[in-house]
């Protein structure tokens, strides 16, 4: 098979640099071990460049499309781990301890801030407390509801409730981030 | 599933912490078509994704880079957009009889066709880094739009040998064109057909796609792209081997399993070569 042309190479190339740390970071923080991290990274962009009709100019903008499309994959693969590692713990075999996952990352080359995420970084901090640790397990740790629910030990409905309101506040500091479909 | 409810589960599905059945019928709510639920999750998902983007930016190693590149080089090659001689002379043909349905069986048009048209003047412009931050900007948001364009384009583009393109005789008197390709690396089906008229208030558009006995293999809804072509992408892990008819149908309920609804158009899907 010969290779596509090299315009095209480019143009995707470009998209990834723009792109890649904004992603990578997002895995790392789900999937916590770098080589996993890589792994989705790589899933996402070849998704991107295999199906590109799945992303709708329509419906908001390019950045949107690639996180959501990054967290759903790095939950879909931190869950899939999770499920083989607690078949491996129940068939009691010894496994590698996950301490190691659990660790805080430290990243090797922190890429220059942007105004733009400084000013996000700002609308995270406005959620309080108890609305950010409840977004934060569902976002990152791809916990249902009910796990929340039973991990910090409250009603069901005191979750959606956080989930609602801190998600509402989200979305008001989208408009004072001038955010509409914005792409840069 | 009224919009009330609906939109009631929407920020737990953009942080997807719904049961399987509360995801299930959001789904089919949406999937029927309801313009201002999808446009509130569209909206949430964007505040989600301010969690995501809120993390300090991190550059993986450069041998990630590396690797996926070889990958994409290693991808089968995209299809030229000559027009073949051959294709021209179906074409004549179809014009001159029914209007055909085809079925194209192609390489295909990746992202990578998308993206061409806009890195020419992403080349151009690569001195400069505001230039090309304005021309990647150009590059999402043509995306879309481009591989719609492709579509049109390629029941003319992509000809044999590299296609196989099968002839159908169109069975209904109403005009009505379609292109149907299968694009092997993505596992979709890419449908867009024309001459499909606006529906009633409250119904949608579905493509069926039969066999020869006229079971149903798949049914998608399709969405208007303009006032009468309507286009779906269909995922598929292969190409069922006996397509045999299609129909299109207005449905007044969401994610039905056969078509129940007015029958719109319908067509035999006659292989001929
Ligand atoms: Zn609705």
């Amino acid at each position: 098979m010969a290779a596509v042309s090299d315009g095209d190479k480019t143009a995707f190339t470009q998209l990834y640099d723009r792109h890649v740390p904004m992603v990578y970071a997002l895995c790392l923080k789900i999937m916590r071990r770098e080589s996993d991290a890589e792994a989705v990274v790589s899933d996402v962009f070849l998704e991107v460049w295999r199906k590109p009709g799945n992303f709708d100019t329509s419906r908001g903008s390019f950045r949107t499309y690639l996180l959501t499309l990054t967290r759903s994959r790095a939950i879909d693969r931190w869950r899939a781990a999770a499920t083989r590692l607690k078949k491996t713990l129940e068939a009691s075999v010894a496994v590698e301890s996950r301490s190691h996952q659990f660790e805080e990352f430290e990243p090797s080359h922190v890429v220059q801030t942007r105004e733009r995420s400084v000013a996000v970084r700002e609308a995270i901090q406005q959620l309080d407390e108890p609305q950010r640790e409840t977004l934060r397990l569902a976002y990152f740790e791809g916990l249902t509801h009910r796990e929340i629910s039973e991990r910090l030990d409250m009603p069901l409905g005191t979750v959606k409730t956080r989930i609602r309101h801190g998600l509402q506040r989200l979305r008001l500091s989208l408009s004072a981030l001038g955010e509409s479909g914005g792409l840069s | 599933m009224d919009c009330h409810k609906a939109i009631e589960l929407v920020p737990e599905y953009v942080v997807d912490t719904l049961s399987s059945e509360d995801r299930a019928a959001l789904q089919r709510h949406l999937d029927e078509g309801c313009q201002r639920c999808r446009q509130e999750l569209d909206e949430q998902a964007e505040a989600a994704s301010l969690l995501g983007e809120a993390l300090h930016p991190v550059n993986p190693r450069a041998e990630l880079r590396a690797k996926l590149l070889e990958q994409i080089d290693s991808e089968p090659q995209l299809p030229t957009t000559e027009i073949a001689p051959s294709t021209r002379q179906h074409e004549s043909k179809a014009n001159t009889g029914d209007k055909p349905f085809r079925l194209i069986d192609c390489f295909p048009f990746v992202a990578a066709s998308l993206l061409a048209v806009a890195a020419g003047s992403l080349l151009a412009n690569v001195a400069n880094r505001q230039s090309v931050d304005d021309s990647l900007v150009q590059v999402e948001l043509q995306l879309k739009e481009q591989w719609q364009r492709r579509i049109i384009a390629a029941e003319q583009a992509f000809g044999p040998p590299r296609a196989q393109i099968v002839g159908l005789n169109a069975t209904s008197e109403q005009q009505f064109q379609a292109a149907i390709f299968y694009d092997r690396i993505a596992k979709q089906l890419h449908v867009m057909a024309s001459q499909v008229p606006p529906p009633p208030a409250g119904q949608h558009p579905y493509l069926w796609l039969l066999d020869p006995e006229g079971r149903v293999l798949t049914g998608n809804p399709l969405k208007y792209i303009d006032f009468n072509r309507a286009a779906a992408i269909v995922d598929l892990p292969s190409l069922p081997k006996n397509i045999a008819g299609a129909l299109i149908t207005y449905e007044s309920s969401g994610n039905p399993s056969e078509p129940r609804g007015t029958v719109v158009r319908r067509t035999t899907l006659k292989q001929t070569s």
